[in-house]
């Protein structure tokens, strides 16, 4: 049988590796899987971009290869087995688009949410409320926000936006993209109009919008149709992200729809019960895998956190419908 | 060929420099077939090899390389130890782990990697050398012996200990995306490091989950004390089932597995029902604990690549071919030193 260009150069870069060499055939096996992943149009460049330039490319590479741990890990991801370079590729390409996600978080409106999250936790007057919301303190015990989203993005949309403050030229960090009194102001106004716990990934995507409105030269293709301007958008599910999230579920074997309610119980607990005749570390590593799916199909979205609820949504309607969760004793072993 | 208990993966995706490759022309024949098989009940596939645009051609720019310290390989012994470093090696995933126990006929291990995370709590510095630096991640479960393939590097007892008491290795258990929730990301942690330790989570479970104990449902009873129970010689079997001698020798040996049709004649003549011929076979605890060693799986492994089979297909080979051997000697209890040497001399045959 013979061998795809692609293969043959991972073959040749996963030898190199294990000598502990970075050479000229692992930077075109990387480039190779950056490209690849740039083409198929899911994932942005820092800049926001769907369109990867050749230059693009190369800064991805670079950020890759600029730590050394990373690429050593690789041949120890592959092992010394007959399928070595088929792990390798895989490990490659996990490795690399984990390294996307990681980029895009670190853009201005990533960097700002993350700061969100920190002025939160340390203000004296708001407090974290389960799952995963916000409160004034004297609001905690109310039930959570279920009201309009406009109202809070009109609340918001009051408040004035500092500039940047000044800087130091010489700083290796960005400047901020407004005063730390001015993301204090947004997020406390919000809660207070909300007068409820809010979800904190609202809390950020509507300040976030207020603080960095989006920019039509950068954003995303996908919302090009939607109208901004009113900073509604952000908070609810988009048009991409909706088919992103069914095209998701849709592409998980049944087996894994019937798992999905399950991520959260214990892998013994499941076997117990007979799903699918599974044994209890088969069960373990389903999970695992499905977990790491979530976590990678999350983290390539501004609306992660809402596009995985999508999916667990769909899952859902689909089990209540009679669609899926037929589990039965049959042994799907091979 | 017996079945071999193996856990039932899911249908993963292609990578998407090969649906690129499908686009481009640049796949084999072979390969073309696989993907176009998968991309043919796989929407979201479908979709993105839709999406595929054409790119202007490019190349990396010119790159001087470096190197690094690889990872080092050390002799293979027959037992992890804790405290040792391992490279772990399944069908499906490869990683690196360190050995914290040994837990019945398993192994106690966490997940190390070469790459650290950005916060203390994800992951521990093993601090080997300064140029082969290991971190353990928050990431521990129980995996059998037949997944190890070589040792890498040996902690000393005071690090042993430092990892054992690490709060990231106290509960058994995977703690890598355990604690996902479902709101996607805990707070705290940066993205990068949590989608590393899911991976890690998700290679050590694919690991642990490979079961190399054979369950043969349609193995035979062992056919010797049957006939001798009922006072039979081969050949009288022969003639009454009609089946060959010479097969009926081969099945009276566990040479070979038995066809459906030769279970129906010799149940007919046995006065058994098929169903209570076939029976799981009781291969020893020890055989097949030797089967797995280190050791052994690398020639096992090697054979196996040589006949272009499975390793768990090559792996049951040598234990029913040894088994075979030894009950045709004598039945006597070996222990598991015994019966690496039974193997080792049946696979230096």
């Amino acid at each position: 049988m013979t061998t795809s260009i692609s293969t043959a150069v991972a073959e040749r870069a996963l030898a190199d590796l294990r000598g502990g060499h970075v050479t000229e055939t692992v930077v075109t096996a990387v480039w190779n899987s950056a490209r690849a992943l740039a083409r198929t149009k899911k994932f942005t460049t820092p800049n926001g971009s769907w369109v990867w330039s050749n230059d693009d490319i190369d800064d991805l590479v670079g950020d890759f290869l600029a730590r050394p741990q990373r690429i050593a890990a690789l041949a120890d991801r592959a092992g010394e087995g007959p399928d070595s370079v088929k792990k390798f590729r895989g490990a490659l390409q996990t490795s690399l688009k984990n390294v996307v996600i990681d980029r895009y978080h670190a853009t201005p409106q990533g960097v700002l949410s993350r700061r969100i999250e920190r002025r939160m936790k340390a203000h004296p007057a708001v407090t974290d409320v389960a799952p995963h919301h916000w409160s004034l303190l004297k609001y905690k015990d109310e039930p959570h926000w279920h009201g309009d989203d406009k109202l809070l993005v009109a609340a918001v949309s009051c408040i004035d936006i500092d500039p940047p403050p000044a800087w130091d030229e010489n700083s290796e960090r960005n400047p901020p993209a407004t005063t730390t009194a001015t993301v204090d102001l947004a997020c406390i106004t919000l809660l207070t109009v909300a007068e409820t716990p809010v979800q904190q990934e609202t809390v950020q995507l509507i300040v976030v919008e207020r603080v960095l409105p989006w920019d039509p030269n950068v954003v995303h293709e996908s919302a090009e149709n939607n109208d901004r301007s009113a900073g509604v958008v952000a908070v609810q599910l988009d048009e991409s992200t909706r088919q992103a999230a069914e095209a998701f579920w849709h592409a998980l074997s049944d087996t894994d729809k019937d798992l999905l309610p399950l991520l959260a119980a214990s892998a013994r607990q499941v076997a117990d019960d007979g799903f699918h005749g599974l044994k209890k570390s088969a069960i373990d590593a389903r999970q695992q895998k499905l977990k790491a799916l979530l976590l990678e199909f999350a983290g390539l979205r501004e609306d992660g956190r809402a596009a995985v609820q999508h999916v667990l949504g769909l899952n859902a309607d689909a089990a209540t419908a009679g669609q899926i969760g037929e589990v039965s004793g049959d042994d799907q072993r091979g | 060929m017996t079945n071999v208990d193996e856990p039932s993966r899911p249908q993963w995706h292609p990578l998407i420099e090969d649906l690129v490759a499908v686009v481009d022309g640049d796949l084999d024949a072979a390969e073309i077939d696989v993907v176009a098989a998968h991309l043919a009940r796989c929407v979201s596939c479908s979709d993105l090899v839709r999406e595929i645009e054409p790119v202007g051609p490019g190349g990396p720019e010119l790159f001087d390389g470096y190197d690094f310290h690889p990872t080092p390989r050390l002799p293979v012994t027959d037992e992890p130890q804790p405290g040792e470093i391992w490279q772990l090696d399944s069908d499906e995933d490869a990683l690196l782990a360190l050995v914290l126990d040994r837990s019945g006929e398993g192994f106690v291990v966490g997940a190390v990697s070469r790459e650290q995370s950005g916060g203390a709590d994800l992951s521990l510095s093993l601090g080997i050398e300064n140029d082969f630096a290991l971190f353990l991640w928050s990431v521990v479960a129980t995996v059998p012996l037949g997944v190890f393939d070589f040792p890498v590097a040996h902690l000393s007892e005071t690090t042993l200990e430092a990892a054992r008491a690490w709060p990231g290795t106290r509960d058994e258990g995977l703690t890598g995306a355990g604690d996902l929730d479902l709101g996607v990301f805990e707070p705290g942690a940066s993205r990068v490091d949590q989608l590393l330790r899911a991976d890690l989570a998700a290679a050590l479970s694919g690991v642990a989950a490979i079961d190399w104990i054979p369950e043969a449902p349609h193995e035979l009873r062992p056919l010797r004390d049957l006939f001798a129970e009922r006072n039979l010689r081969p050949g009288a079997v022969a003639e009454l089932s009609g089946l060959p001698a010479p097969a009926i020798t081969e099945l009276l040996r566990g040479r070979r597995q038995a066809t459906d049709a030769e279970v129906e004649s010799l149940a007919a003549v046995l006065d058994v029902s098929p169903d209570d011929l076939r029976q799981r076979p009781t291969l020893p605890v020890e055989l097949v604990q030797a089967a797995q060693r280190p050791s052994l799986r690398n020639v096992i492994r090697l054979q196996a690549a040589a006949r272009q089979m499975s390793e768990a297909d090559a792996r049951l080979d040598v234990i029913n071919s040894v088994f075979a051997l030894a009950a045709r000697t004598t039945n006597r209890v070996r222990d598991i030193e015994t019966w690496s040497q039974l193997i080792r001399h049946h696979l230096d045959a």
